[in-house]
């Protein structure tokens, strides 16, 4: 999978390491039971520090997209989505969608890309299956 | 003697130019005299111009070392022909980091890199399926050590002892040695332990770090992976190439009548078409056709992480090695503490290990 971290971005490079991480479970390039390289391994591949891809694999693992063992590293394996995520993670899109709507974006337009990206995700599965 | 000194000195300061002239082609397309500049300022006029006056003084400076090499060597001997070359890579250097200085002040000035999105881009894939080293390959160099090997070992018992190791230019020996497996097979060990040496660079390179481009990552990646594969197999090629050459070394020896007209050409011709495949393999890199890729990212501005335009330090970078930017290959992270110590450390016992190792096999 190819990460591109954007340095002049204002969101954290471990945030956007995280971010493109779950994109990449979610469309399937990176799929169950494969291993993430190493955080010295990435973060050399990056060229940055490897605290910051230490703090990136440590959020992956407590959001429970990825196991982390000292044996094999870490490994992709999303735990179950429980009732608190589905309340976080509302929470969320609630401030995501409330965006678009402050900024007067259509509703339909709104719900419209929501399926376009969700379809997306779907695809990239099938075409990696 | 001379004739040769002449020629040899002819050929590698030429060699020394054309790898100068080829600085551009060398580097990474957005590493222009070791200055990084954005994607749309490749072609830039102000690099163009460099170019151009880098290229020129390298003629002008080129041929005045050439000729006055050839003077030297005919004056002083060829104990001298090493000065032409030295003189080549400090010309080199120098007309690079007048490039170098030039393009950044360009880029100061213009400030080249505003309003830009810069960015680090890896693969992963390059770690969890890394190009293949061609280990098939290895069977071409490893059969030509061990042919080397076999015909020593016929050869053995009508050997003369004290046996004669070195000759002058009429093929007459000049320097024996007792005969012992050290002095029969010193060609052979130079073989198998040239063989080692290449094909564990070769096997390196695959496991290597990529400079992958944030501009056009995929085609960048793609690139990357077929220049690992053809340069994996050019450091076989060359093995095997350079241990037919020493072939010859051995035959001439055993046969106990060498020919200095013949075997020259016999053990340097191989090499030289190994180095050349090499050069060719290395040169054809950046002449990718243009891909139409364009992610609107560029590669970070990273020219404070190098010192001179040669020297890597970034202690914020666990790399332990990063593409040069003068010349070609890989150059240690001196910002890196167990990197400069491994390499410091392992420069040293090789060095120990070449000086001590005459004293074994006496």
């Amino acid at each position: 999978m190819i990460i591109s971290l954007d340095l002049s971005s204002e969101v954290p490079i471990y945030q956007q390491l995280r971010d493109r991480i779950v994109e990449g479970i979610a469309d399937g390039t990176l799929p169950d039971g494969e291993s993430l390289p190493s955080t010295r391994q990435l973060a050399a591949d990056f060229g940055i520090n490897f605290h910051t891809v230490n703090k990136a694999y440590d959020l992956l693992r407590q959001q429970g997209f990825v196991r982390v063992n000292r044996k094999t590293g870490a490994v992709v394996g999303p735990t179950e989505s429980d009732e608190g995520f589905v309340a976080d993670w509302t929470t969320r899109a609630r401030t995501l969608l409330a965006e678009a709507v402050a900024k007067g974006v259509p509703a339909a337009e709104v719900l419209a890309t929501c399926q376009a990206v969700l379809a997306g995700f779907d695809k990239q599965g099938d075409e990696s299956k | 003697m001379t004739t040769t000194g002449v020629v040899a000195h002819l050929v590698l300061t030429a060699l020394l130019l054309y790898l100068a002239w080829l600085t551009p082609s060398l580097s990474a397309r957005t590493v222009r005299f070791g200055v990084r500049v954005p994607d749309e300022r490749v072609d830039d006029p102000v690099v163009q111009r460099e170019t151009a006056r880098f290229r020129t003084a390298l003629l002008i400076f080129g041929g005045i070392i050439g000729l006055s090499g050839v003077g030297l060597v005919l004056a002083a001997g060829v104990a001298l022909a090493p000065a032409p070359v030295l003189a080549t890579i400090l010309v080199w250097y120098g007309l690079y980091f007048r490039a170098n200085r030039a393009i950044t002040a360009a880029k100061r000035d213009q400030d080249w890199f505003a309003g830009l999105r810069q960015a680090v881009t890896a693969d992963t894939t390059l770690r969890s399926d890394p190009p293949k080293f061609p280990w098939l390959w290895l069977l071409l160099p490893v059969a030509i050590v061990a042919a080397s090997a076999v015909i020593g070992i016929i050869r053995y018992p009508d050997l003369p002892d004290p046996l004669p190791v070195h000759f002058d230019a009429n093929g007459v020996a000049n320097r024996w040695a007792p005969k012992s497996v050290g002095s029969v097979f010193t060609v052979v060990f130079i073989q198998a332990g040239l063989t080692a040496l290449l094909c564990g660079i070769g096997a390196l390179v695959c496991r290597g770090p990529a400079d992958v481009d944030p501009a056009r990552p995929a085609s960048s990646v793609r690139a990357h992976r077929e220049f690992i594969a053809r340069l994996g197999r050019g450091f076989i090629a060359f093995a095997a190439l350079i241990d037919l050459g020493l072939l010859a070394t051995d035959w001439a020896m055993w046969s106990g009548a060498p020919q200095a007209e013949t075997l020259l050409p016999l053990t340097l011709g191989p090499i030289l078409v190994g180095v050349a495949l090499l050069v060719i393999i290395i040169v054809q890199r950046n002449r990718e056709p243009e891909p139409d890729e364009h992610t609107g990212l560029s590669h970070r501005d990273d020219d404070k992480n190098w010192i001179g335009g040669v020297i890597y330090r970034n202690a914020n970078d666990p790399s332990w090695f990063v593409q040069r930017r003068f010349g070609f290959g890989w150059t240690v992270n001196v910002g890196n503490p167990v990197a400069l110590v491994t390499c410091v450390g392992g420069t040293l016992a090789i060095l120990a290990f070449g000086l001590l190792l005459p004293l074994f096999l006496r």
